[in-house]
């Protein structure tokens, strides 16, 4: 069973300095599910990824926190350890080196670490690898248009774009995360969100 | 025994699982997930990999052969295991030295019913949890600040006069809180210290293999 008790402790935990931290985690949606969540890490400093907002699916399972916490990116972005089509990450700590006295706090924070510090020789995306191995200032600047292109624009008055959507009859767990899966692009949320 | 189609799938795969360490074939989804393990870390192998892992197209196949034997009535003393001798024998060729002990666990891993991979976490022995001692949580433990003064488990305060199980490297817990843990796993959350594991007495050196099978893979 899911200890509902300390996931809400680290919810508040998480969010207590986040303008410090720069990692944040809310419901992913409006039904009080505490089994997925939205993880958010700011690009580090220094990095190709400053100033992008990079958005994390989180999904918590029934043996939590003694099963590590799923993590992906919901933010498309250009890193070795990160899938640039699905966003799936390659980190010790979310397999098996994780421990229940890590949290979604600091397992957030270490993603933020992941961006600052690829590991190129253990890759996620053997594309993207080989990219920063082989030619490393054409890596940092394809990482720094993807997060020009992806994790800025996304966040862009998205709530806007979600209160227009909801007005429209559509419940609004399924407008963001329609939202999440186009980058933002209202015109193709809307287009998802009606063919769906 | 009908390997044929298995086999044929594993000349031309399309990923490579890296919790399962093996290629797959995804199920056609809008997002990308492993058949098996239905998990995201899929690599594109048809995009050259800087790194891979050499053998994995063998013991896919290997495995998939093994899957289809029937392996109830093999001696579980592995040197005496014919079919893990056979295996020795034919292909020590093309995979040296530690490759038997790649091929022993994944053995176990049919034999038990598990994917290879699954064997990294090793339960606590039982003996070794019995022997935890319960203590009563003294003001000093509390003061000293950080782990002690709650559980990092459950993340609740641990107040002085309370009970709690103290693990060997000194951090303390509520038992019903580490008990999970050691049933999966023999560390100290904090730590990582080590108690002694399932299987580490009485079951041959299945640690030292997991270690030698991450060296080789890793």
């Amino acid at each position: 069973m899911l200890d509902v008790s300390r996931v809400q402790k680290e919810l508040a935990d998480c969010n207590k300095d986040k303008a410090i931290s720069g990692v944040s985690i809310d419901l992913h949606g409006g039904d009080g599910d505490l089994s997925h969540l939205a993880g958010t890490i700011s690009g580090p400093v220094g990095t190709p990824y400053e100033g992008g907002t990079f958005r994390i699916d989180v999904r918590l399972p029934s043996g939590y926190p003694f099963e590590p916490p799923k993590m992906q990116f919901v933010t498309k972005v250009w890193h070795p350890n990160i899938s640039s089509q699905n966003g799936a990450i390659c980190l010790d700590i979310l397999k098996d080196q994780w421990s229940p006295a890590l949290t979604l706090k600091t397992a957030l924070l270490s993603l933020q670490a992941l961006l600052s510090a690829p590991e190129p020789d253990d890759p996620q995306d053997a594309v993207v690898a080989q990219q920063y191995l082989r030619d490393y200032p054409m890596f940092v600047a394809t990482a720094r248009y993807w997060t020009e292109t992806f994790a800025k624009r996304a966040s862009v008055g998205i709530e806007e774009k979600v209160q227009k959507l909801v007005e429209m009859g559509f419940p609004e767990a399924l407008v963001r995360s329609t939202l999440d899966s186009v980058n933002g692009d209202e015109n193709m949320a809307l287009e998802k969100l009606c063919s769906g | 025994m009908s390997s044929a189609g298995s086999v044929r799938g594993t000349l031309a795969p399309s990923y490579f699982c890296r919790d399962c360490n093996r290629s797959v074939t995804p199920i056609p989804a809008t997002q990308l997930s492993c058949p098996l393990c239905h998990g995201g870390l899929l690599e594109d192998t048809t995009i050259p990999v800087p790194n891979p892992n050499p053998h994995a197209q063998l013991f896919d196949f290997i495995f998939r052969f093994l899957q289809d034997l029937d392996l109830s009535n093999l001696n579980p003393e592995r040197s005496h295991d014919p079919l893990l001798q056979f295996v020795r024998d034919h292909i020590n060729g093309s995979i040296a030295g530690s490759g038997s002990v790649e091929i022993s666990v994944l053995i176990d891993g049919v034999r038990i019913g598990n994917e290879p991979g699954t064997h990294r976490a090793l339960p606590a022995a039982q003996s070794a949890v019995d022997a935890l001692p319960e203590i009563v949580v003294s003001e000093s433990l509390v003061s000293v600040g950080g782990h002690e003064a709650w559980c990092s488990v459950c993340r609740d305060e641990v107040r002085a006069g309370a009970i709690a199980t103290q693990m060997p490297c000194g951090h303390v817990y509520h038992r019903d809180c580490i008990l999970p843990w050691l049933a999966l796993r023999n560390s100290c959350p904090v730590c990582r210290r080590e108690l002694p594991a399932t299987g580490a007495v009485g079951d041959g050196n299945v640690g030292q293999q997991i270690a030698e099978l991450d060296g080789v893979i890793g």
